[in-house]
């Protein structure tokens, strides 16, 4: 029988490792939470500021014939930033003024950028032919927002 | 193309403002370049390969 609990000490303390320091304790006081940032409300109106954090641990003890896949994260990565410069692209073409184009492409990205944390946590022991794959939702999400944003753009300023 | 759900719509109604504010509040129509055909059908190709990525990238996380 596997020892589950043991494993998730151990897994406790390489989160720990992985975060660089001393964990949230959600029983201390004095600890302010990982997402209580006092800045996020002073622009509210304005800006939506992103708080972005993704933790992943993968753990494969005893085992034998494991397949982890954890997503295309780097790729969706990828793509976000090349819609952002795609963005950037369209109002450079557009736009003669230079400055001009660099903030409006500054102020749509700024005002979109969403919140997300993810925690991935995978655990596999005592265990033989396994297949997991892991996806990242909240990137999808944000790449389709960039996307719309793009095909805005083009449609307004008449590029297509 | 598959049917749109509400959220989607929403979400589209309000990226469009958010984007037409913005340019509006710069007054964009004033600085307006003249794009070439070339430079028109390199961006026009550009959005179709960024959106084959956005449309790959949304099957992934679906099957995952």
């Amino acid at each position: 029988m596997p020892n589950y609990k043991s494993s998730g000490r151990r897994f406790q303390s390489e989160r720990e490792r992985l975060r660089g320091g001393s964990e949230w304790n959600a029983l201390d006081p004095a600890m302010n939470h990982p997402l209580d940032d006092e800045t996020l409300g002073e622009d509210a109106d304005q800006i939506i500021k992103s708080v972005q954090q993704s933790y992943e641990a993968i753990v494969v003890r005893d085992s034998s014939d494991v397949e982890v896949t954890t997503t295309d994260t780097q790729a969706a990565v990828n793509l976000q930033v090349a819609l952002q410069a795609a963005i950037a692209l369209v109002l450079s073409i557009s736009i003669a003024d230079s400055s001009k184009a660099d903030r409006i492409a500054q102020e749509l990205t700024a005002k979109i950028k969403s919140s997300q944390v993810n925690r991935q946590q995978t655990y596999i022991e005592n265990s033989r032919g396994v297949r997991v794959s892991t996806t990242d939702t909240d990137l999808a999400v944000n790449a389709q927002v960039l996307l719309q944003i793009l095909l805005v753009l083009v449609a307004r300023l008449d590029i297509l | 193309m598959s049917k749109k759900n509400n959220n989607q719509q929403i979400s589209e109604k309000v990226i469009e403002k958010l984007v037409n504010t913005v340019l509006d509040r710069n007054a964009v129509n004033l600085d307006r370049k003249k794009i070439s055909r070339k430079d028109r059908e390199d961006l026009r190709q550009m959005v179709e390969e960024l959106g084959k990525g956005v449309d790959s990238l949304k099957k992934t996380t679906n099957e995952g």
